[in-house]
Order: C-alpha cells, then structure tokens, then sequence
C-alpha cells in the first residue's frame, strides 16, 4: 500500500468536527410556504433534512431546510426513473426559514 | 418577494453528513462517516477549526464498510482543484507539511538514496504549524 500512495498523511492533534455536503439537482414541480414536490434522480427517506438551495431572479442564492415526507418512483418519457418527492419546509414558512447563501 | 413565488424550476437538494477527517494529504482525505458516501460522488468537505470555516471541493474514490463502530463507513477521497488553496485551508497546511518533512526523510532515513536502505516512513508527532491543527505523518490509509 504505501508504494501506491502518492502523498504523506497527516493527522489532526485536535479532532476536527467536519460535514460533507453532496447536492443533487432537482426540478420542482409545486411549491408553496409550508410543502414542495420536486423530482430527483435519488430518492429519499421519510424524515431525512435537506438544505434546498434557490437561486433568486436577482442573482441571490437561498437556503431552505426541508424534511422529506415521502418518495416516490415516477416514470418519465425517455428518462431512466425518477423520484417524487413531497418536501416539508422546516420552520413553517417563517421569514427565516430561508437564509441567504454563498 | 418570498421564495416560494419565484417559479424557479430547479434547485438543488443539499444533504450534509458529520464526517470524521481520519487523516488528510496535500492530494486528498480519509474520512470516517455515519452513512455511505458512494464512490464517485462529488461534495464539499466543510471542517471547521478554531472557530473558523474551511471548504474543500471533494470527489469520493473509495468506499469501505467496517460494521460496530460509531462511524461505521469509511471513504477515501480526493481534493478537486478549482482555484488555488488558501494558506488555511488543509489542502495547503498538509503540503507545506510535506515540503518541510521531505529533506530531513532524505537524509535522515536514506530514502532514495544510495547510501542505506529505506526504513520506516512514520515520524514522531510533531505540530509543525503550531496551531495544533495537523500533526504527524500517517502510516496506513486509503486516501489518495
């Protein structure tokens, strides 16, 4: 093994608390204050939390938190299967459910 | 105008793992997770350190499942190189670690050289940034 490694490892002294963030493109079909449908190319599990991720017309970009109610297959014309997935907006449409992001 | 008005068409469902940083390289990182990365997938690894913020842009190589521990799936992965590193960032902090460990492994343990044979590349722990942030070279992993 470390005849194939292309570099040396270093560890933290101290543990580092760490997220990966993995996004998937989706195409929303309904939305209102409180629920969202959007089809994905992955599916999800009841009760799973996302960040949805907007872009406003005026260039900004928006973060909603949303939980999955429920997913569904769904066959599409000449696309392999996609889900159905109902959103629940997290924080009820309050004001700052959405935040402002990079 | 609230969001739900826009009529954007798509969007983008963003889903963050806590993730453990086992060891990282000036190419890449080993991490240890709750549930599956697959392989091939692309993410950011956000780390935050000393109350400060760090995104790496990332690509998972590898996966392995080890069942009974709190993070039972592990996954390699490398840092996808968009723009140059900032000097904080691990990416960075990892290759001057290296670049400052490579003469003395030269000298010290013969290394490619001619004049003895090569032995171990573990080296004490050592912080060599001071900031407590990355320490010591690390023998076994599957990081790039």
């Amino acid at each position: 093994m470390p005849d194939r490694r292309r570099g040396q490892r270093f560890t933290f002294t101290c543990p580092a608390q760490a997220h990966v963030h993995m996004a998937t493109d989706v195409f929303i079909e309904r939305s209102d204050a409180d629920t969202l449908t959007v089809l994905s190319a992955a599916t999800s599990v009841a009760g799973e939390e996302f960040a949805l991720r907007l872009r406003a017309p005026d260039g900004r970009t928006v973060s909603v938190p949303v939980r999955t109610i429920r997913s569904r297959p769904v066959f599409l014309p000449e696309q392999t299967v996609s889900y159905r997935i109902d959103l629940r907006v997290i924080a009820s449409g309050q004001a700052g459910a959405a935040t402002e992001g990079v | 105008m609230a969001w739900w008005t826009w009529g954007a068409l798509t969007g983008a469902l963003v889903k963050g793992i806590p993730a453990k940083v086992v060891n990282v390289s000036r190419h890449g990182c080993l991490l240890e997770t709750s549930s599956p990365l697959p392989a091939g997938v692309v993410g950011s690894l956000e780390i935050e350190r000393g109350g400060q913020k760090h995104i790496e842009p990332i690509r998972v190589c590898r996966t392995a499942e080890r069942p009974g521990g709190a993070l039972p799936f592990s996954a390699g992965s490398e840092f996808l190189i968009l723009d140059a590193a900032p000097a904080s960032s691990i990416r960075s902090q990892a290759a001057r670690l290296e670049r400052k460990q490579a003469p003395s492994r030269l000298a010290g343990d013969g290394e490619n050289s001619v004049s003895g044979p090569t032995t171990s590349k573990a080296s004490p722990r050592q912080d060599l940034d001071g900031d407590g942030a990355i320490s010591r070279d690390f023998g076994d992993s599957h990081a790039p």
